[in-house]
């Protein structure tokens, strides 16, 4: 009689797509072990594939649903989850779907995924309130280059190198238009979200640049910096008022 | 003190994402409602309407990863996740499965069978006396839809259930249809489960709508899917009936969860519990007995 851990491996390589050879030694009663065992190993099969076709819809527009049924399929073998918030499963996916021969004929693909997943993220959000401009006035101004700056949960920011976010508003659209023309262009995306809406901003890469590094935990200096060192016409005086009047600042930190 | 439902009959509704908004917005006329605390974890803005939610009904907390029955161990992380909502909504009743849905780290996003014997009973009731003591209440524990048994077995499930009871003071959910479905798939007495459980213990009842597949094969004959898709099936509501004779009136939980309908549809179930309640009250509940 095996222990319970080597009845739950038997079951759970069974369950994954495995040999159930095991497994179904260990079944007994008025059934046939193998039809009842499959039970099983087509629900985890079609929740997880189910879950990652809802999380990615842009990229099943785009690659049909026969297409997209397989690729989650696959995903869900290689990349299996490790918590039970299901709704955290699949961030992989993007980097995945980049290892594939359908991203070798369309490389847009792995970026456009990418928007999915954080379009999921930020649609789930909540906003915080926003923080005045006016409050830097209270912080000693020899010291701000200093200052941290927490921005809104549902902010999200990334990069293409093709205009992926044309993709999603056409996949969003109404009416498809007459003629659409896609060809590789380098995009700087900011979206944000909260409460089931969300908006996609292309930026500057100045901006980009100095979004990105505030949100990664940088100086307002040290975001400067970065911002200036990819685009040198970079204002950032201008930058940090434009972030405080979208209303993207929740809360400063002064370190000591 | 939590919020609980205002007679002991009233039925509760599952309420699941799709159906939030109108729940928080319009507050239909549900008796109470279950929540399962995987689907807000994750989700700030579902979170903030269950928040508000909460102040409005009683709310059950059923979760479905917590895994007791895992060799490995429960999910501390997770259950300290879902003990944070807790403390937050502070429900009148938290329960979770008997099974098992995590194995080395990974999460298998079903709830899995267990073997019944006294590895798996002293391994469960580590594990639930663990999740009692992080939650700081009793645990109900709820018995699966089954469509296997295991040669290892050397308990029937409520013997198994009424042992665990006895060792950790766990309470159980007893899941009328699940009892249908297992009994038809493996071949038991449905009624006779019933009766074998330790009434004292339960604290919540479940009705869930289930389908039926022709199996493959000669001789073959079907299988009941637990998929919470449909409306209950009558062999369901007469096992309540019979429930309701053995344990008393309990809170009831109507579920749904999958090809999920209108709110109005499962509230339409939930007041059909409540009349077969009613009813089963009106009889004086004759078979009514403990233990």
């Amino acid at each position: 009689m095996p222990a319970l851990a080597e009845t739950q491996a038997h079951l759970h390589r069974a369950i994954g797509g495995g040999d159930p050879g095991t497994a179904l030694a260990l079944l007994a009663g008025r059934f046939d072990p193998a039809q009842r065992l499959a039970i099983y190993r087509h629900h985890h099969r079609q929740s997880l594939t189910r879950h990652i076709l809802g999380r990615f819809p842009t990229i099943q527009w785009l690659l049909g649903s026969e297409r997209m049924q397989l690729l989650a399929r696959d995903f869900t073998v290689a990349h299996r989850p490790t918590a039970p918030c299901i709704a955290e499963y699949g961030g992989a996916f993007p980097g995945f779907l980049g290892e594939t021969d359908d991203a070798t004929r369309h490389p847009y693909l792995p970026a456009t995924a990418a928007i999915d997943w954080a379009l999921g993220e930020v649609a789930v959000a909540i906003d915080h309130s926003p923080l005045a401009i006016a409050k830097l006035r209270a912080r000693p101004q020899e010291r701000l280059p200093d200052l941290r700056l927490q921005l809104q949960p549902g902010m999200r920011l990334l990069s293409a190198a093709w205009p992926v976010d044309d993709l999603v508003r056409l996949r969003l659209g109404k009416a498809p238009p007459e003629r659409f023309v896609f060809d590789r262009q380098a995009v700087h995306l900011q979206l944000l979200g909260a409460r089931g809406a969300f908006t996609i901003q292309r930026l500057d890469r100045g901006s980009f640049a100095f979004r990105e590094a505030l949100a990664g935990g940088a100086s307002i200096g040290g975001a400067a910096v970065d911002a200036v060192a990819a685009d040198p016409s970079f204002d950032a005086g201008a930058a940090l008022a434009a972030l405080f009047a979208a209303g993207l600042v929740t809360a400063t930190t002064m370190p000591r | 003190m939590p919020k609980t439902p205002r007679t002991a009959i009233a039925a509760g509704v599952g309420l699941r994402l799709q159906h939030l908004a109108e729940v928080a917005a319009t507050r239909p006329p549900a008796a109470w409602l279950e929540i399962h605390p995987e689907n807000f974890l994750a989700n700030a803005h579902a979170a903030e309407l269950l928040d508000d939610i909460a102040t409005h009904y009683p709310v059950s907390v059923h979760s479905v990863g917590v895994s007791i029955g895992s060799a490995d161990g429960v999910d501390r992380r997770h259950l300290a996740r879902v003990r944070e909502l807790i403390e937050r909504l502070d429900p009148f009743l938290v329960s979770g499965h008997l099974a098992w849905s995590t194995h080395e780290g990974e999460y298998l996003n079903d709830l899995l069978p267990l073997p019944y014997d006294a590895e798996s009973l002293a391994t469960l009731a580590r594990h639930v006396d663990e999740v009692q003591q992080a939650l700081g209440r009793p645990y109900h524990v709820e018995n699966p839809a089954s469509y296997v048994g295991f040669g290892a077995s050397t308990m029937t499930e409520p013997q198994f259930l009424s042992e665990l009871v006895a060792r950790t003071g766990c309470r159980l959910l007893c899941d009328v249809s699940n009892i249908h479905v297992s009994g038809q798939n493996l071949g038991y007495d449905a009624y006779g489960y019933v009766d074998e459980l330790p009434a004292e213990a339960i604290g919540e009842l479940h009705l869930g709508g289930f389908v039926i597949e022709e199996e493959a094969g000669e001789g073959a004959g079907q299988v009941l899917i637990d998929t919470h898709s449909r409306p209950i099936d009558d062999h369901a509501w007469d096992l309540y009936a019979h429930a309701l004779r053995r344990f008393g009136p309990r809170p009831t939980l109507v579920e749904w969860d999958n090809e999920l309908p209108a709110l109005d549809t499962i509230l339409v179930e939930a007041a059909r519990a409540d009349a077969v309640a009613a009813a089963v009250l009106a009889e004086g509940m004759p078979n009514a007995r403990a233990g």
